[in-house]
């Protein structure tokens, strides 16, 4: 069982976590993250609603349509004799968790998804905080798909539909740098008189990248809003165009350094801590007097 | 493409007016927070009763009496419960 060192779990957890390993097929198991500082600024407060469309929408539509469950490397649990056979993690990779992941379905195992299995962590509070935490998971995903790439389209222990979920999956972070080129490349083509400057073409493209596109997080978290019962804490919702905005350049430094480093032949895998506070018991103080 | 450019005034104006209406609730709601959390199941939670265990020992006078077994293993378990600073 993994847990990060700043997570509060439930008292029962363990049983609602190992459970899912009864069935052989299942090779890790995965809890849902809830925010625990959430009241402290407005920084804890949209990680919140990140982690609310993270885990109560995208991980379990996962596990409800018999994707790629995502194993995130705390709050969860992996058979250690798979782990074993797999070599254990592998220290090369920022992001080990997605790598592990990888390697489980591609060795023929399953990531199960509980939701009701709930720890609370201590979110980042600080812009600095959140771009370093973030440039860590986009420089690790995308290491992750170039060494995992072609391996997912050979696999033949993956069913087509998680191939294309996996692929989808593996290629999330590189998403906002197609989107920072893409507003490059539209601007462009706005004054230039081509076939493409068309208006229904400009319609066409506006209602794909508003629906699937970037648009889509937002659509995620306010239905995870919805079915968590918070929907006015979804009232900041529009604040996800600024992060949005970070994110972008945090995924495009993130992308160009490990170009970067792969044309030098350096292998930059520095892990930059995130900082806590500790202020759990704090919080966890004020929901019981609010009870 | 000349459509396109006639219309763009009224386009942007009317994206402006979209974004602020938009940011209307957000403001609201920063201004007076009704709903920030934190969202906690309290009766499963480990830490709020080891830490509610721990806020029923009575502060033990040193100079009287050395602190019982049962405090030390209680104040032990939340002192090893509580998270690192850097994780």
């Amino acid at each position: 069982m993994l847990f990060d060192a700043d997570y509060y779990p439930q008292k029962d957890i363990v049983e609602k976590l190992v459970k899912a390993f009864v069935d052989p097929e299942v090779g890790a198991v995965q809890g849902r993250v809830v925010v625990l500082n959430e009241p402290k600024n407005l920084v804890t407060r949209i990680v919140a609603l990140e982690r609310i469309g993270g885990y109560r929408v995208d991980h379990q539509a996962r596990e409800n349509l018999g994707l790629i469950a995502q194993f995130g490397g705390t709050v969860g649990g992996i058979r250690r004799s798979l782990l074993e056979s797999l070599g254990g993690w592998d220290e090369n990779i920022l992001a080990e968790d997605t790598d592990i992941t990888f390697r489980i379905y591609l060795a023929g195992y399953k990531v199960r998804y509980v939701m009701d299995a709930e720890s609370y962590e201590e979110a980042v509070e600080s812009w600095r905080a959140y771009w370093r935490q973030r440039y860590r998971w986009a420089k690790g995903h995308m290491q992750c798909a170039f060494k995992h790439f072609l391996s997912v389209l050979k696999s033949k222990n993956l069913r087509f539909p998680e191939k294309i979920d996996a692929l989808l999956l593996l290629n999330v972070y590189f998403l906002p740098v197609i989107v920072l080129f893409s507003w490059i490349l539209s601007s462009i083509l706005l004054f230039l008189k081509t076939p493409l400057s068309t208006p229904s073409m400009m319609l066409i493209s506006i209602i794909l990248y508003s629906s699937a596109g970037n648009f889509a997080p937002f659509f995620e978290v306010a239905v995870g809003g919805y079915l968590d019962g918070r929907t006015r804490a979804c009232w900041i919702l529009p604040l996800f165009l600024l992060t949005s905005l970070y994110n972008i350049l945090i995924c495009t430094k993130a992308l160009l350094d490990l170009m970067m480093s792969k044309l030098r032949g350096e292998h930059d895998n520095r892990w930059i801590k995130t900082m806590h506070n500790g202020y759990g018991n704090f919080y966890i103080m004020k929901a019981g007097r609010n009870k | 493409m000349i459509q396109i450019q006639n219309s763009t005034p009224i386009l942007l104006a009317a994206f402006f007016l979209f974004l602020v209406f938009m940011f209307f609730p957000t403001i609201y709601e920063l201004k007076r927070p009704r709903d920030a959390g934190p969202r906690i199941i309290v009766e499963d939670n480990l830490g709020l009763q080891i830490i509610s265990e721990v806020l029923k020992i009575e502060i033990l006078d040193a100079d009287d009496e050395e602190p019982d077994s049962e405090t030390m293993a209680k104040l032990m378990r939340a002192l090893a419960f509580l998270p690192s600073l850097e994780v």
